[in-house]
């Protein structure tokens, strides 16, 4: 899967636990995750499960701090 | 297995204690004299997980002075599974200085289970699995 197609599975992911009114649809690679998107830490566990489930990756050493932003996370999915 | 459940009393040496940070419960085990034995400072969940490691700290370091510290009361059940205190202090000190956090897998509270049961249970991380499952119901 290329980083288009990651990105469109993602925002599917945002749009189940980032259920805060922000427009997903229009979220880019450069959109910050907590700024743009307002998650906040159980947001982002949250986020991290998701993740899991949907890409079958293995999230064990994620922080917080491990995603900025929403190319962060691509970039995640990719290396793992 | 029944649970047992959270309440504000005295500390007692191989307890079972947490405190509220942000969203989440920050978990260690209370050793005795003032010290407490954590996997990571409380806010080390926003750090590097490679980074974090169990310490044995002052309970300063555990929470701040006007937090409450909640002592877990286990259950009959839990009580007939749970090592001694005196185990449960001696476990938790045996892993000073480890690492291997993580958020998901093993973080404070797995630590802590861990040291008192000899398995790694998060109960916050079970919660939050069920919460995704839930969200993906309502979304269908």
């Amino acid at each position: 899967m290329n980083r288009a197609g990651i990105l469109e599975k993602l925002k599917d992911i945002f749009k189940i636990v980032v259920n805060n009114g922000v427009d997903i649809a229009s979220v880019t690679e450069d959109a910050n995750i907590g700024l743009d998107l307002g998650v906040n830490s159980i947001g982002l566990l949250y986020m991290a499960i998701a993740i899991e489930k949907e890409f079958g990756v293995d999230m064990a050493d994620v922080a917080p701090s491990t995603f900025k932003t929403v190319a962060d996370v691509i970039d995640y999915i990719e290396k793992h | 297995m029944k649970k047992g459940e959270w309440q504000l009393i005295d500390l007692y040496p191989g307890a079972h204690i947490r405190v509220k940070v942000g969203n989440f419960y920050h978990h260690g085990i209370y050793i005795g004299d003032g010290e407490v034995v954590q996997f990571g400072l409380p806010f080390d969940m926003y750090t590097d997980a490679k980074d974090v490691k169990v310490l044995r700290s002052p309970i300063s370091d555990f929470c701040k002075p006007d937090d409450f510290i909640e002592v877990y009361v286990y259950s009959r059940k839990e009580l007939k599974q749970k090592f001694k205190d005196e185990v449960i202090i001696a476990n938790a000190l045996s892993h000073v200085g480890e690492g291997g956090y993580s958020i998901i897998k093993n973080n404070c509270e797995h630590f802590a289970n861990f040291c008192i049961f000899g398995k790694k249970m998060s109960g916050q991380i079970d919660g939050a699995y069920k919460d995704v499952e839930e969200m993906y119901k309502k979304e269908k």
